[in-house]
């Protein structure tokens, strides 16, 4: 190794050896939870934690404020310590009311407190803080902050033993009267510095612009400003946001009040100055911070049509339309209500489809009447010729002399003939069924020539020697009994 | 049994009597309270009688007069010119021969434009759609009704029509085509506005103005609805009723809107 290795390998070992012993001091001090009330110096604090005339509880707890005796909104810190001299387990923890007061926790994490040693009666007991809350009395009187309760278990202790700390009782006066600034709010008690940001620094007429109002400090901020009245201008409500946090104890930090402020004259608008008052815990006196908000450019724009209307309406009280209201009515006069009666939805599709389905079965029907008539003229045509061919048939063979011929010309006639009358196909019927015409609607004696006719033609048929006039005879009746039956 | 009937019907009738009397007993009050100018007792009253269901022109004309009186005091609250125009507009539609109702309501509306305009607000004139002119001129039923007549004229056409030749042909030929067209629109319409009757019912906004909201709660594209405008109502969702606004449509907070009480 060479001299110059030799000399940085020593820087390095200095380098680590210092920060070695500079970082537990910053971790110390930069962990709030192992603050001790003597700041850091455990032989003053075990000093300070000393009890000449303690309890002999080999457990007990006990509160410690910085103070008894505040006004209001002045921070108390009040510790709380559990002393032991013997092993112990903790359950059940309960914390003080804190009645009257506003609290602020300063321990984050109060498991991570190392105990410091002290003497209780002559005997030597561990101190460790369990509990370190700032309070901020929101009234005036003897505020008593309660007593925290916890359950111990240990060998010499017994099996969920309760103990309680002592009940503070902190006295809290009002700030004095003498000398109290207007604006002053009780509870506005610290030392603050105020700063305010305007932006934009120019607008137009009817225009807005933020402000942001900082209370930076120690103690408890104000909840609420007065902010200066601005000519023609007016400031909404705020929106407030905290950056408050706990530093060596005692709350600090910020307060923002973020304003939007409408302006609606023109020119260079002074936004006056913002005056903040509280009270001073220290030097015991009232003080006003104060801070200039400055000017704003606002441009004039045109006035509006809306802004001149309501001018107008302010000053003129007849513009109200409501003013011409007609009079009250103080008496009933004879109503029935109308009765909405709708029409059913199957009355409706009834009274829809109804006529057309009726006009369609009219229509149906007629041309089903037509067809049959047509129909029945077609055939009742056919018959009449099959008649007259059997007729001229017939004659044929009357003058031929064949009786043969005659006797089926005539039964051809006479079928035809009842046919074309009644309907009914009178070849298919034997003789003995024929009466059965007579259901068909011709009368009893003409089927009974009918029956004498066809029965007589039957005979010619097959009778040898027929004379000229018995063939005669037959054609006539058969001609005379068509026309009866009506063909 | 044979006296349970009619002494049914007796308590029946005494019962109808009694609650009759009640509602213009409360009426009076009302009205009494209004000629002292005690707005804020005679809503409550003519209030007690709207949840009763006490259909009557002068009752909401008066409520509409509570509502517009109370507009104009210090204790005047939001939306207290859309429940006045709501009185006018019911007493309005109850008894359409009614000047005053009319006249006030058209007082309330340009009450409204007026505040709105003293605030920059500029409302967009939104008019019912043609399917709402057209249905809305007739009832339900008379739309039915013609829609049959044209059902039988069409039919009386068609059996004229076929008829071989003559005066009877011509007419048929020239009524069948006429009804049936007829028919074809008449039918959808009264269709329309049969579902129209029974799904729908008028309301007034009762908020200085209402944005129409989609099914997921975001504002459509539709403007704000000023106080007082007459509106459609339809279903109603939880605590959101659909509103219809000429063409413009969308979700409404139910309590933003007053039905009408009409039957």
């Amino acid at each position: 190794m060479t001299p110059a290795s030799r000399s940085t390998s020593y820087a390095w070992l200095l380098a680590v050896a210092l920060l070695a012993l500079f970082l537990p001091g910053v971790a110390r001090a930069q962990n709030d939870s192992s603050y001790s009330p003597t700041g850091g110096d455990d032989a003053a604090a075990a000093k300070e934690l000393a009890m000449p005339d303690g309890p002999d509880d080999v457990v007990f707890l006990r509160a410690i404020p910085d103070k008894t005796k505040v006004v209001v909104g002045e921070a108390v810190t009040v510790s709380i310590y559990l002393y032991y001299r013997v092993a112990y387990e903790m359950s059940e923890r309960s914390d003080p009311a804190y009645t009257g007061f506003l609290r602020y926790s300063l321990l984050t994490d109060p498991g991570s407190t190392s105990p410091v040693y002290t003497q209780v009666k002559s005997q030597r007991y561990g101190a460790r803080l369990v509990e370190r809350v700032a309070l901020v009395p929101l009234r005036a009187g003897k505020l008593n902050t309660g007593s925290m309760t916890a359950r111990f278990k240990g060998r010499q202790i017994g099996a969920r033993v309760l103990k309680a700390s002592n009940d503070l009782t902190i006295e809290v006066e009002e700030t004095p009267a003498a000398g109290r600034p207007d604006g002053y709010a009780f509870g506005d008690v610290g030392q603050f510095t105020v700063t305010a940001t305007v932006k934009p620094r120019a607008t137009k007429q009817g225009g807005s612009v933020g402000v942001v109002i900082k209370i930076e400090g120690v103690g408890n901020p104000p909840t609420k400003l007065s902010p200066p009245p601005i000519p023609g201008g007016k400031w909404l409500e705020p929106r407030t946001r905290d950056a408050l946090s706990v530093k060596t104890g005692k709350i600090a930090g910020a307060r923002f009040f973020e304003y939007v402020v409408r302006l609606g004259n023109a020119g260079q608008i002074p936004l006056g100055k913002l005056k903040v008052p509280y009270f001073d815990p220290v030097t015991r006196n009232y003080v006003v911070a104060e801070v200039d908000l400055g000017t704003v450019d606002v441009e004039e724009v045109a006035v509006k049509d809306a802004e001149i209307d309501r001018a107008k309406d302010k000053n003129d009280p007849t513009a109200d339309p409501l003013r011409a209201l007609p009079p009250v009515r103080t008496t009933l006069t004879s109503f029935v209500p109308e009765k909405h009666t709708s029409m059913p939805l199957s009355w409706f599709a009834l009274g829809l489809f109804l006529p057309p389905a009726l006009a369609l079965f009219i229509l149906g029907a007629g041309r089903a009447r037509k067809a049959v008539k047509a129909r029945q003229s077609t055939e009742g045509a056919a018959l009449k010729h099959k008649l007259k061919e059997a007729q001229a048939d017939a004659q044929k063979a009357e003058k031929a002399a064949d009786a043969r011929a005659l006797s089926g010309a005539i039964e051809r006639m006479i079928h035809a003939a009842i046919e074309i009358a009644t309907g009914v196909k009178s070849r298919a019927l034997r003789m003995d069924e024929l009466s059965q015409l007579t259901d068909a609607g011709l009368a009893g004696s003409t089927v009974d020539e009918v029956k004498a006719v066809l029965g007589e033609c039957d005979v010619l048929r097959f009778a040898p020697n027929v004379d000229e006039e018995a063939r005669a005879g037959l054609l006539s009746r058969a001609k005379a009994l068509t026309k009866k039956l009506g063909a | 049994m044979k006296v349970c009937v009619p002494l049914c019907i007796a308590l029946l009738a005494v019962s109808s009597t009694a609650a009759a009397d009640e509602s213009a007993d409360g009426f009076a009050r009302a009205s009494e309270a209004l000629a002292k100018s005690d707005s804020r007792k005679a809503i409550a009253e003519l209030e007690i009688l709207a949840d009763r269901g006490f259909l009557h022109p002068d009752v909401s004309y008066d409520r509409g007069l509570a509502y517009a009186m109370r507009a104009r005091t210090s204790a005047a609250l939001p939306g207290d010119l859309g429940r006045a125009a709501a009185g006018f507009e019911e007493a309005s539609r109850l008894d359409p021969t009614d000047p005053d109702a009319a006249r006030a309501l058209d007082l309330v509306r340009s009450e409204v434009a007026r505040k709105r305009s003293r605030q920059d607000k500029s409302d967009v004139i939104v008019r019912p759609t043609l399917d709402r002119v057209v249905a809305e001129q007739l009832s339900a039923t008379t739309w039915g009704l013609a829609a049959i007549v044209a059902s039988v004229l069409m039919s009386i056409g068609v059996l004229l029509r076929s008829r071989p030749s003559g005066f009877m042909h011509v007419a048929g030929t020239l009524i069948a085509p006429i009804s049936l067209i007829a028919l074809l629109g008449l039918t959808p319409l009264a269709y329309f506005s049969r579902q129209l009757e029974e799904t729908t019912r008028p309301g007034v906004i009762v908020v200085t103005e209402a944005a129409l909201q989609d099914e997921n709660g975001a504002n459509t594209d539709s403007p704000a609805i000023p106080e007082a405008t007459l509106v459609e109502l339809s279903q109603r969702r939880g605590d959101n009723v659909f509103v219809r606004w000429g063409s413009y449509e969308g979700w409404l907070p139910h309590d933003a809107v007053r039905p009408l009480l009409l039957k």
